[in-house]
């Protein structure tokens, strides 16, 4: 019987906060009302809860400084303002890298460059083919005129992938159309790609340096929004 | 149209705007932030940045830090507020927010706060009960040497005026753990006062 009166005065108890801040469904303040009626020590418990409640109730309310708010602003508003255009940084700077691959592509040329030379210009064309690493299937790539006096020709195949193996032959036209296959020669598989990294990554750069002047570039403000 | 009608037009337009968010429900209030409403963001700042900064102060006791604090939670709140579900009250989820922040930053500190309340009771300038003004500070002082666990669990349930399950809520914890932890800071309060004015009848 003492057990569950003191389990009942405990459970009263935990609800003085709600009693003294009038948070209490009418049930329950009136069943504190009862235990307040009929026992002292429950009084005591209240006016040590009213105590500390009092002493709570005092302290001064602090308001928060105003510069926190307009570092919130600047934070939240801002970062939106910039969010809204990453469109356009992102297209800035692929457009940039593009461009810049491109020009440089044509200018550096990046690739595999044969060379030969004749003993004579009694032919009327070259003609370049590339196999496909070990396979058979020549492919015409392009075909050179003769000139006249010139011994020493040039092809730069730019369309060789790196880490690929290519094997080229050089074919010469006699201007009866009678054919004369030079041998075969393989290129490496990384010939081309030093050249051909170091344009992709010099584009790159530029682009993401274009795609972060861009975004930073909008800095306009929102209109002030500050609480008062 | 001149810079200053279009300005003028805008004012107007805010202050609708103020006007009318100031009426909003909380919930309603979190939906538009959300949806990214500024104004409905400022107009929660001026709902609550007072109690919960005044909530972080008290739990980390220290100036700069509760206001650094209340930055990253207006933040949080910015970023996660398309996470809030309405499963607890608007308040409840705000002060968990707080909570999780301040105790986050504690941690960093790693401060030891303890409960023991003797150091108060022996300091001098305590006169005891002689007077409501002077029992209020020494019931502060007290407060102030709690854990920062007890002292949220005393704070929401008396100060902030939530339900035990609220304050449950915000700090994470089975009820019957806060049911525990804002009696224990009550007991301890109480000693304290207690304690003051038993030294207060020695010195006279």
């Amino acid at each position: 019987m003492a057990a569950s009166n003191k389990d009942r005065d405990e459970e009263l108890n935990y609800l003085l906060p709600g009693y003294i801040n009038g948070q209490l469904p009418p049930e329950q303040r009136q069943q504190v009302d009862a235990w307040l009626d009929s026992s002292p020590q429950a009084g005591e418990q209240l006016r040590s809860w009213q105590q500390i409640h009092t002493a709570l109730q005092g302290r001064p309310v602090r308001t928060p400084p105003s510069g926190i708010w307009l570092a919130l602003e600047r934070r939240v508003f801002h970062n939106d303002v910039r969010r809204g255009s990453s469109a356009a940084s992102l297209l800035a700077g692929f457009a940039l890298a593009a461009i810049t691959l491109v020009l440089l592509w044509l200018t550096i040329r990046p690739g595999v460059l044969l060379q030969w030379t004749v003993n004579s210009d009694s032919l009327a064309a070259y003609r370049i083919y590339r196999a496909h690493g070990d396979s058979q299937e020549f492919v015409l790539l392009g075909e050179i005129d003769s000139k006249p006096g010139e011994m020493r020709y040039t092809y730069l195949d730019v369309l060789s992938l790196p880490g690929q193996r290519y094997i080229y032959q050089v074919e010469g036209v006699t201007p009866s159309g009678v054919s004369i296959v030079s041998q075969r020669v393989a290129s490496q598989p990384l010939t081309a790609l030093p050249g051909q990294l170091a344009i992709l990554i010099s584009s790159l750069v530029l682009g993401i340096l274009a795609a972060i002047m861009v975004r930073n570039w909008d800095t306009a403000r929102l209109p002030r929004l500050l609480p008062t | 149209m001149n810079q200053e009608t279009l300005t003028n037009d805008y004012k107007r337009e805010e202050a609708v705007d103020e006007v009318r968010l100031a009426s909003v429900a909380d919930r309603e209030l979190i939906r538009l932030v959300a949806a990214r409403s500024h104004e409905a963001f400022a107009e929660l700042y001026r709902r609550f940045s007072a109690p919960l900064f005044n909530f972080l102060l008290s739990l980390v006791s220290d100036q700069h830090a509760a206001e650094d604090l209340l930055q990253e939670v207006f933040l949080a709140i910015w970023k996660g507020a398309g996470h809030y579900r309405g499963a607890a009250a608007v308040k409840t989820w705000l002060f968990n927010i707080a909570y999780k922040q301040a105790v986050s930053h504690l941690r960093r500190r790693k401060e030891v706060l303890v409960d023991d309340l003797d150091q108060i009771a022996a300091a001098p300038g305590s006169p005891g009960l002689s007077g409501d003004p002077i029992q209020n500070r020494i019931i502060i002082q007290a407060l102030e040497r709690l854990t920062p666990q007890h002292r949220a669990a005393l704070e929401l349930v008396l100060y902030y005026k939530m339900s035990y399950r609220e304050a449950a809520e915000v700090l994470a914890c089975p009820v019957g753990t806060v049911k525990s932890r804002v009696s224990y800071a009550r007991r301890q309060l109480q000693a304290m006062i207690h304690a003051s004015g038993q030294s207060a009848e020695d010195r006279y």
